[in-house]
């Protein structure tokens, strides 16, 4: 819970600074978050964003993969506690996002929960 | 007799070597932006009414009229900030200060930006290229090291403007809060005749954060991807 509210000070303070956003979150509808359950694909654990790619069964039934394109700096991310090895390809996540408004199938990754309930 | 004259001497040259006799704050340490209401903090302006000259105005109106202010500054394009930006940043991320007798050492893990300030009376190389971050020279006014920059280096795209005339002063200074912790203030008077008409006023205001593990910071991964992808694509 610590950790969340944490994350979620510093995540308010850059939403207003952008500054190490490699670009303005306007391109985002922040207004929307969307929770994805799926096991993580790919993952770039890097600055200034990570970018994830999660593997997830859609209403249908079917395999689809979900992109989030960007998201909070990987040196952020370890001061709040998240390690790389935490998300690895094959990890069991919820990633929640917030579409591109440009393309709605890309997203902004506003939240990663583990199988163990900790939230980042 | 020869002794005590020895043993003096010696000690009068180690104090002067190391300096820090001299010195009346430590400004070392891992210090992170502070969010604390009990300091106020002034970032460099970014745009907006600003008291620009002629030239100033016509290279904002210039920049405005071809590019997108937010989509389209110069850091998000991995270029680093610089000063005096970089002493009063919104972003968590730290800065480490290492503090010698003859020198100050800034690490910012922002932009991976590299700071040395010189202590005035202790040789120094000759200020030759202008930076991002300057030339910086500092000397110490009871417990304020009090520091004058110059040769930062133009830039005239994005909402911070600079030109190679700009110079500015800056006091830095260590305070406690009513929390117990330290706070690393820098006040800055940023002057640029070319670009505005009247000095900038610029507070940068740091808590002590020793526990901080100082990270890489590269940015320029993704760009390159970027880069990767456009010749790809090129390519089809």
């Amino acid at each position: 819970m610590k950790t969340k509210i944490i994350f979620g000070l510093v995540f308010s303070v850059l939403l207003v600074s952008r500054v190490w956003a490699h670009h303005s979150f306007a391109i985002y509808d922040f207004e929307t978050q969307i929770p994805f359950d799926g096991v993580v694909e790919s993952v770039k654990f890097r600055n200034p964003h990570i970018a994830l790619s999660l593997r997830i069964v859609d209403e249908t039934g079917a395999e689809k993969i979900i992109e989030f394109v960007e998201g909070a700096p990987a040196n952020m991310l370890v001061r709040s506690g998240l390690k790389p090895d935490m998300i690895k390809p094959g990890t069991h996540i919820v990633a929640t996002g917030s579409p591109l408004i440009e393309d709605t199938s890309k997203f902004f990754l506003r939240t990663i929960r583990l199988d163990s309930g900790e939230e980042f | 007799m020869k002794l005590p004259i020895v043993v003096t001497a010696t000690v009068l040259l180690l104090s002067g070597y190391c300096g820090m006799a001299r010195a009346q704050a430590d400004l070392s340490g891992m210090w992170m932006p502070d969010r604390s209401p009990e300091f106020e903090r002034m970032p460099f302006p970014r745009g907006g009414n600003l008291p620009y000259t002629e030239y100033g105005r016509q290279l904002q109106d210039a920049f405005l009229a071809e590019f997108d202010p937010q989509e389209d500054q110069p850091a998000f394009f991995c270029v680093q900030p610089g000063m005096p930006m970089s002493m009063s940043p919104a972003a968590p991320f730290p800065l480490e200060v290492i503090q010698r007798g003859h020198d100050v050492t800034m690490f910012f893990e922002a932009w991976s930006q590299y700071r040395k300030i010189y202590i005035e009376g202790f040789d120094r190389p000759e200020a030759i290229l202008h930076t991002r971050m300057g030339y910086s020279v500092g000397h110490w006014e009871g417990e304020t090291l009090v520091v004058e920059v110059t040769h930062l280096a133009e830039r005239t795209m994005g909402r911070e403007l600079v030109s190679e005339e700009a110079t500015f002063t800056e006091r830095l200074h260590v305070e406690t809060g009513k929390d117990g912790k330290r706070r690393l203030i820098s006040d800055i008077v940023y002057t640029d005749p070319v670009i505005y008409t009247q000095p900038i006023n610029v507070r940068g205001v740091w808590v002590e954060s020793p526990d901080t593990m100082m990270m890489e910071y590269s940015c320029s991964d993704a760009l390159y991807d970027q880069h990767i992808e456009r010749v790809r694509q090129g390519r089809q």
